[in-house]
């Protein structure tokens, strides 16, 4: 089980460093909300601390995007792996 | 194929939230039941996984860019309950930490990225399984191409009846370019579901014969 860990999250964060190369296109429905005209109908009701993916305070675009992705990945893998277990021991 | 706020009307997303809420509400009851040991760790890193592999955008047609959805793929490996729960949470970090999808469009995006991934998407691997016995990397392309098609067509018809854009505009190019963003989608999770029945066949949900399984 450790080994599976320790490669699932491997797999993760180098998919993460891979991240800052991804298409800057926008997605299928941003572009056809700007097609359409409909894009300024979007609106951000909260500021997200991580907005866009890129970290603050880091001015390299490359860098505050994979610590994003970092804090993403282990913000995600913690919160599940308490969930599973919250899971199971109320099973008992 | 996140919806920002702003797309939908209240009547729409608040009928979402009710929605896909009380399905994660059935999914926590039922996800106690699928669980096994191994469940815990293998919900994170599918989570992680997914997270990570949802910010690689990949270019398609027309200065357009697509990225995998993941929801048959958790559907497959940890059952549809357990895989709406990681689709969610994934969902709802993407929405609080990173902005990337609306707080109030949160219910239609879990419907359209989790709930028709891990169930529908699930059901037609299951059912394609069953026709196709040895097909399994097919049986999960088609799966996961029809789970973002249709995910893609829920979204449309979401922004329609919020007056966002009518039905007739919006399918052709919606539906269009998910049909492409769904091969990518189907390829990324063929390739996954094939290695892990090749390498760690014991950690995925489905098993025997009756539940579609090889």
């Amino acid at each position: 089980m450790k080994k599976l860990i320790i490669s699932g999250l491997i797999i993760s964060i180098i998919l993460v460093l891979f991240s800052p190369f991804a298409s800057s296109f926008p997605d299928g429905l941003e572009k056809v909300s700007e097609i359409f005209h409909f894009s300024e109908k979007g609106q951000s009701l909260i500021n997200s601390p991580i907005s866009d993916y890129s970290f603050p305070f880091v001015k390299n675009n490359f860098l505050s995007t994979i610590i994003a992705g970092l804090i993403g990945v282990i913000m995600i893998f913690i919160l599940l792996l308490i969930f599973g277990n919250l899971f199971k021991r109320s099973k008992i | 194929m996140h919806i920002p706020d702003g797309f939908l009307d209240t009547k729409t997303w608040a009928s979402f939230w009710v929605v896909s809420f009380g399905f994660i509400g059935v999914a926590i009851k039922k996800a106690k039941e699928e669980l096994k040991e191994k469940s815990a760790p293998l919900m994170g890193i599918i989570g992680a996984f997914i997270f990570a592999a949802q910010m690689l955008n990949f270019p398609v047609l027309n200065g357009t860019s697509g990225h995998f959805v993941g929801g048959v793929l958790a559907g497959i490996i940890l059952g549809p309950f357990a895989g709406l729960i990681v689709m969610s949470v994934v969902l709802i970090i993407q929405s609080l930490l990173f902005g990337d999808g609306g707080i109030l469009a949160l219910g239609a995006n879990i419907f359209n990225m989790g709930i028709i991934g891990t169930f529908l998407g699930y059901y037609i691997f299951i059912l394609l399984n069953k026709i196709f016995k040895k097909g399994l990397f097919l049986n999960s392309f088609i799966a996961s191409w029809f789970a973002i098609v249709l995910g893609s067509l829920s979204c449309t018809v979401q922004l329609a009846i919020s007056k966002t854009i009518p039905l007739y505009l919006g399918l052709p190019s919606m539906v269009g370019i998910h049909s492409l963003i769904g091969i990518g989608e189907g390829l990324i999770t063929s390739l996954v579901v094939s290695f892990l029945y090749k390498t760690r066949k014991d950690l995925i949900f489905i098993k025997t014969p009756d539940q579609g399984g090889l």
